[in-house]
Formats: C-alpha cells, structure tokens, sequence
C-alpha cells in the first residue's frame, strides 16, 4: 500500500495542521511561540552534555520502543486479523492434507462416539456433567 | 541584545559559533536552551517519545551549530530560527528523515536548516482558521479509536507529508501493515464525518432560503 496522503487529507491536513500548530512556522510566528514559552534554564549538567554531543557530532539516535500494549493492543491484534486474511495466500491443493483435515472434520462433526470406546465429553451418556464423589 | 541586560548580543553568539568556539554554544544554551525544550515538549510530547524529545533537541542545537552562518538577522531573531530549526527536526523525526544530518549539507549554500519559509498555498490557509468543518474533524480525530488516532495525530505533526509507518508500528507493538490500514480506516471515517458536516449548511441555507 503506498505510503501517500490521499486526495481529501492533502485538502484538510494543511489546515488542520496549522490549528494544531504543526504547520511550517513563519519567523513572526516562531517570534511569538518563543516569547509565549516560559524561561526555564537548562541544568548546567544538560548544557554540558549537550555540547559533547554536538561538537563530537555523535548525536545519539532513539529506537522508538512500544507503548503500552493495553493501550492500542486490541484494535491492532483485529487490524492484524484482517490483514493477515486480506493477504493470506491460498498455495497450492495437497490431496492428502485435504484428505486429514476432511477425516479431522468429521471426527469433530461426530455425534455419537464409536462403540465401546469413553464418551469424548466425559458426561458417560448423561445429559449433566458428574457431580463431586460420582 | 536579547536579554537587555547581558552584553553579548546574539550576534556575538552567532560568530562564536561560526569560529567553532565552544563558548557561542553555551551562551545559546543557557540563553534559549530551556525555551527550545519547552518548545518541542509543548507540541510533540504527545507525538514524539521521551528519547525522541531529547534527539530533536539535540539534533536542532546540532544544526544550529552547524549552519550558524546561515542565520539571517534581517529574517528574524535568533531565537525565531532557533524554534524553527527544533520544529524541522522534530518533524524529521516523525517522518524518520534523516536527511538533514547529511555532510555534503554543509556545502550547499541553498540549505536552510530552518527549513523554507512557507509559501503562498500554506498562508492561505490562515485565511480560514475558524472553518466549522476544521472543529468538526478536530472532535472527528478525538473520537477516533487509540490506534487511529495516534496514527492521524502523527501525520498532522509530521509537517508536510506522513508520519513514518516504521516508527508508528514499533511504537505500538504492530506492523507497518496495520497503520496503513489504520491510517486508510481513519481517513475514510473523517471524509465521511467532512461530508456530513458539509451537507448541515447546505441544508440549513437552503430553508433559510425557502423561509425568505
């Protein structure tokens, strides 16, 4: 999927960006957004920091790390669902996994269990489960 | 002078700079370091995570460092380039451009770290600030889904262009995969949320109409 801003965000996005106060800033503009700023001083150890940094030009790059997964988790476990079904290829026909996974589906579409063998649901035949001490 | 008491003016600090002396950068620091700061956190502590805060802040002081002589006083203080070069770097960091830190920057006299000023289709849309379908995709963006919603916020702070799927999927545990069809289901929710907001005056126009 390309990565580009469709027709109607390229229309809005500008507009909203500036509200947001994303847009491109103008000298005046950058002017007013520093004089509305409180003067908070750097701690000297910062300053100092900074200044290896910056005169070395080793500047250190942050990895993003992942936020809390509680957070956005669900939504995107769905969104992964469906793209995972969207580009889920089918391959190519294998006669004996069709002739398992058919065997595999009527044994779980089976009503009654063969003869003398245990109930699968473990009720013996009963129509209620056994209680403690059956 | 910036500060109307101190006897270093900006001037002095840019030519400090230029001369590579480590002083320039400390005055510039303790001068608008704090207010450079408070300008990244203010519009992308919600955007950007605590690390990448830090690399925006470093990045800009870095560029300001480096292209001293490309400030202009005649276009504005130092300290109004100062807060535009941290908001290009802010938005690089969205869109994981890292273009800027290129050397061969260094010799091309058309760079402007500052970024360019903006044109003529961006002032227009000073011109509708109080657009009611703006405050109505404002709430539209609001109620949309955690996901959807980070993902069009990061587009918004990215500038011009989009937030980098890369960086929005290892943020939120997904793949890049995921925010593209994130990205495409918010998107058609505010077109349709635009387009209803669109037909409520046309409607309420035209019984005005049909009442005169």
């Amino acid at each position: 999927m390309p990565d580009k801003p469709d027709k109607f965000w390229q229309d809005v996005a500008k507009d909203l960006a500036q509200q947001a106060g994303f847009s491109p800033l103008t000298p005046d503009e950058a002017q007013r957004e520093f004089e509305a700023l409180p003067d908070v001083a750097l701690p000297e150890s910062e300053i100092e920091s900074v200044i290896e940094q910056v005169t070395s030009g080793e500047l250190a790059v942050w990895t993003p790390t992942p936020v809390n997964p509680e957070a956005t988790g669900p939504e995107s476990q769905a969104i992964e669902e469906d793209v995972l079904q969207l580009n889920r290829n089918a391959g190519e026909g294998d006669s004996e996994t069709d002739e398992l996974l058919d065997e595999l589906r009527r044994k779980a579409l089976e009503d009654e269990p063969p003869d003398g063998q245990d109930n699968p649901t473990g009720t013996g035949g009963d129509t209620k489960p056994p209680r403690e001490g059956d | 002078m910036a500060d109307g008491e101190s006897p270093i003016t900006d001037v002095d600090i840019v030519l400090m700079m230029l001369d590579g002396n480590e002083e320039g950068l400390r005055l510039l620091l303790t001068r608008y370091g704090g207010r450079l700061k408070g300008y990244l956190v203010k519009y992308y502590a919600g955007i950007l995570q605590q690390g990448e805060l830090g690399e925006a802040f470093n990045a800009a002081i870095f560029n300001i460092w480096r292209f001293a002589d490309r400030y202009d006083e005649g276009k504005g203080s130092l300290a109004s380039w100062c807060i535009r070069i941290a908001q290009r770097a802010a938005q690089s960091i969205v869109r994981r451009e890292f273009g800027y830190r290129e050397k061969n920057l260094e010799y091309d006299a058309s760079y402007d770290p500052a970024g360019d000023l903006p044109d003529e289709q961006v002032m227009e849309t000073s011109d509708r600030p109080d657009d009611p379908r703006l405050e109505c995709l404002h709430r539209a963006i609001e109620a949309l889904p955690p996901l959807q919603k980070a993902i069009i916020q990061a587009d918004l702070a990215a500038g011009d262009g989009l937030a980098d799927a890369g960086r929005l999927a290892a943020i939120h545990g997904t793949s890049k995969n995921a925010i593209y069809v994130s990205r495409h289901k918010a998107l058609e929710a505010l077109k349709k949320q635009a387009e209803r907001s669109n037909s409520r005056p046309a409607n309420t126009r035209s019984s005005h109409a049909r009442q005169a």
